[in-house]
C-alpha cells in the first residue's frame, strides 16, 4: 500500500482577501499548524501582497522543507512539505 | 511610573514573553483584577438585588460600589448615571434605542456622525435611522483621517438632534476637541454623545468638563474583564427616559390594570440594566479602575505619548518602505500608530511580527470608511500602547519591521 499524501492549498493573493475577517495570513498560519508530517502545502502568492522571501521565512518557523518554487516575478507557487 | 515594574503585574506578559501592542483591541489584565474576580466568585457571589440573605446583600453592595467607582473615575454627578452593559457597542445600541423609543429622535431628524468613527458608532445610528425615518449625515475627514469639524456648522440644522463621534480614533489615535463640538451641539439644542472606548482607558476623563450628554466605553480595554461596558448619561436626561429593554430588575411593580398591565419602572440605573447584570465583571472593572488610579491617569497618558512619539520617529527612520497613516504629531494623539509596509498585505505583516514575538492588530479595525479615506482600502497594521509597554518594545517592533524591509529588498534586487 502506498502512502497517502495530503495536499493543502493556500492563496496569498489580493483576490483571496474578501472581508475584514477573511485573512489569508490566518489561513496560512492555521494550515501550517494543522498539517501533519508529510503533508504538502501549496502556496499560491503575489509578490506585491505576500513577497515570497517573507513567506519562505515565515514558513521556515515551522518544521518544513521547500520542495519547489516557481515565480515570474509577480506571481509564485511555493511548495513545502511539513516535516 | 516604571513600565518594567508594571509588566510584572501582568501574568500573561510573563507567561508568554511577548511584546503586546494590541491594547486598543483589548488590554491585558493585571493580577489584582484576576484575583478580585476569583475571590468574589469564591466567597461573595450571589445574584444582586434579589435576595434578603447576607451574601446577596453583600454582592448587591459590591455591585453598587462598582457604579460609584466608575462614576468617580469619570467625574459623573451621580453614581446612578452609570449603566452597566456588555461593551461600548451595546452601550451605543442602547443609546440609539433609548432616544428613538422616547421620541427624542424621530422621522425627519438628523444624526451627525463622522467618517472617522468605528463601526460601533456608525452602524447602530444608521440602523435606527432607517427604522424611524431619520437621516445620518457623515462629517468628512481630511487626508489624515481627522474629522473636518470646520464643516460642522454648515451641516447642522434645526433637524439635528444629536452629534456623536469617537473621542479618540481607534485607527489614528487622534483626539477630538469634545468641548468645542459640545458647544456647537448645545447651541442648536442638539445632544452630544461620545464613543470613549479609546480615550477612557488612556487619559483623564471628566464628563462635566467635556460637557457631553452621553458617553460609552468598555471595561476590557482598560484592564478589566470582557462582558462589561458603560453607558453614562446625564441624570436630568436619563431620569426622563423609559427603558427600551424591559425585563427582570427594570421594574418596581407590574400589575393588572383592567384589561391591560400597568408598569412602574425602577429608579436609575436599574431600569436600564435588564436581566441579571455583569456582576462578577463589575468587580473586575472596579479593581481595574483602582489599579489605574494608583498609577494616575495623567501619568498613563504621558507615558503613552512618549511611546507614541518614539514609535513614530523610529518607523519614520525606516524610510519610504513604511507609510504611516494619520497625524504624526504625538501631542494630538493617544497611543496608537497605524502604518503599512509598501506592497505587503497588513495581515502578512502581522503574521511576520507574530513570528518575532510581537502582537499587533491588522486589517480594517472596524473602520472601513476611514481606511478608504486614508488610501488604505486593504487595512493597516496598528500598534497600540498601554502602561505595560516600554521603549524597548518599540525598538523590537522597529527592528522586526526593518528585518522585513531588508528581506523584501533582497527579493527585489534578486528578481531584477
Amino acid at each position: 500500500m502506498g502512502v497517502i499524501v495530503v495536499e493543502r492549498r493556500i492563496e496569498l493573493t489580493k483576490e483571496a482577501w474578501k472581508t475584514c475577517t477573511d485573512k489569508p495570513s490566518a489561513k496560512l498560519m492555521v494550515t501550517l499548524e494543522e498539517a501533519s508530517p508529510g503533508d504538502i502545502i501549496v502556496i499560491v502568492g503575489e509578490e506585491d501582497f505576500a513577497p515570497s522571501p517573507m513567506v519562505m521565512k515565515i514558513v521556515s518557523r515551522w518544521s518544513t522543507e521547500i520542495i519547489d518554487f516557481n515565480s515570474d516575478g509577480y506571481n509564485y507557487v511555493l511548495k513545502v512539505r511539513k516535516l | 511610573m516604571d513600565c518594567r515594574v508594571i509588566k510584572l503585574d501582568f501574568p500573561e506578559l510573563i507567561a508568554r514573553n511577548i511584546v503586546y501592542l494590541d491594547s486598543a483591541a483589548s488590554s491585558l489584565k493585571p493580577r489584582s483584577v484576576i484575583e478580585a474576580m476569583r475571590s468574589f466568585m469564591e466567597s461573595s457571589y450571589a445574584n444582586v438585588h434579589r435576595g434578603v440573605y447576607s451574601i446577596s446583600m453583600e454582592a448587591s453592595r459590591a455591585y453598587e460600589e462598582a457604579h460609584e467607582v466608575v462614576a468617580r473615575f469619570i467625574n459623573a454627578w451621580s453614581w446612578d448615571e452609570v449603566v452597566f452593559v456588555k461593551n461600548t457597542t451595546e452601550a451605543v445600541q442602547l443609546l440609539t434605542l433609548l432616544l428613538a423609543f422616547n421620541n427624542i429622535i424621530g422621522r425627519g431628524d438628523e444624526i451627525i456622525v463622522t467618517e472617522a468613527d468605528h463601526h460601533s458608532n456608525i452602524l447602530p445610528w444608521i440602523r435606527i435611522a432607517r427604522i424611524i425615518g431619520a437621516r445620518v449625515k457623515l462629517l468628512p475627514v481630511d487626508g489624515n483621517g481627522i474629522p473636518r469639524w470646520e464643516l460642522l456648522e454648515e451641516m447642522v440644522s434645526k433637524k439635528t438632534k444629536i452629534i456623536t463621534f469617537s473621542h479618540a480614533s481607534n485607527v489614528t489615535g487622534y483626539v477630538n476637541d469634545v468641548r468645542r463640538i459640545a458647544r456647537i451641539a448645545h447651541d442648536i439644542g442638539a445632544l452630544i454623545a461620545i464613543d470613549a472606548a479609546q480615550s477612557v482607558p488612556h487619559m483623564k476623563i471628566d464628563v462635566r468638563e467635556l460637557k457631553v450628554d452621553f458617553m460609552a466605553f468598555s471595561g476590557h480595554k482598560m484592564l478589566g474583564p470582557t462582558g462589561i461596558g458603560v453607558l453614562w448619561g446625564r441624570r436630568d436626561l436619563m431620569e426622563k427616559l423609559e427603558p427600551p429593554l424591559g425585563g427582570g430588575g427594570t421594574v418596581k411593580r407590574v400589575m393588572l390594570n383592567g384589561s391591560g398591565v400597568s408598569i412602574e419602572w425602577e429608579e436609575l440605573p436599574w431600569r436600564f440594566e435588564s436581566g441579571t447584570p455583569p456582576i462578577i465583571e463589575s468587580i473586575g472593572l472596579m479593581e481595574a479602575i483602582r489599579y489605574l488610579e494608583r498609577i494616575g491617569m495623567d501619568n498613563v497618558e504621558q507615558h503613552e505619548k512618549k511611546l507614541t512619539a518614539y514609535a513614530l520617529k523610529r518607523l519614520e527612520e525606516l524610510g519610504d518602505g513604511i507609510k504611516i497613516l494619520g497625524p504624526r504629531d504625538a501631542s494630538i494623539k493617544l497611543g496608537i500608530v497605524a502604518f503599512n509596509v509598501r506592497n505587503v498585505d497588513p495581515s502578512m505583516v502581522g503574521l511576520w511580527l507574530d513570528q518575532h514575538g510581537i502582537a499587533v492588530r491588522t486589517g480594517l479595525h472596524c473602520a472601513h470608511i476611514l481606511h478608504d479615506k486614508l488610501g488604505a482600502p486593504n487595512g493597516s497594521v496598528r500598534v497600540s500602547f498601554y502602561i505595560y509597554n516600554c521603549l524597548e518594545d518599540v525598538d523590537k517592533l522597529e527592528s522586526s519591521v526593518e528585518e522585513l524591509l531588508k528581506t523584501i529588498k533582497k527579493e527585489t534586487r534578486s528578481s531584477l
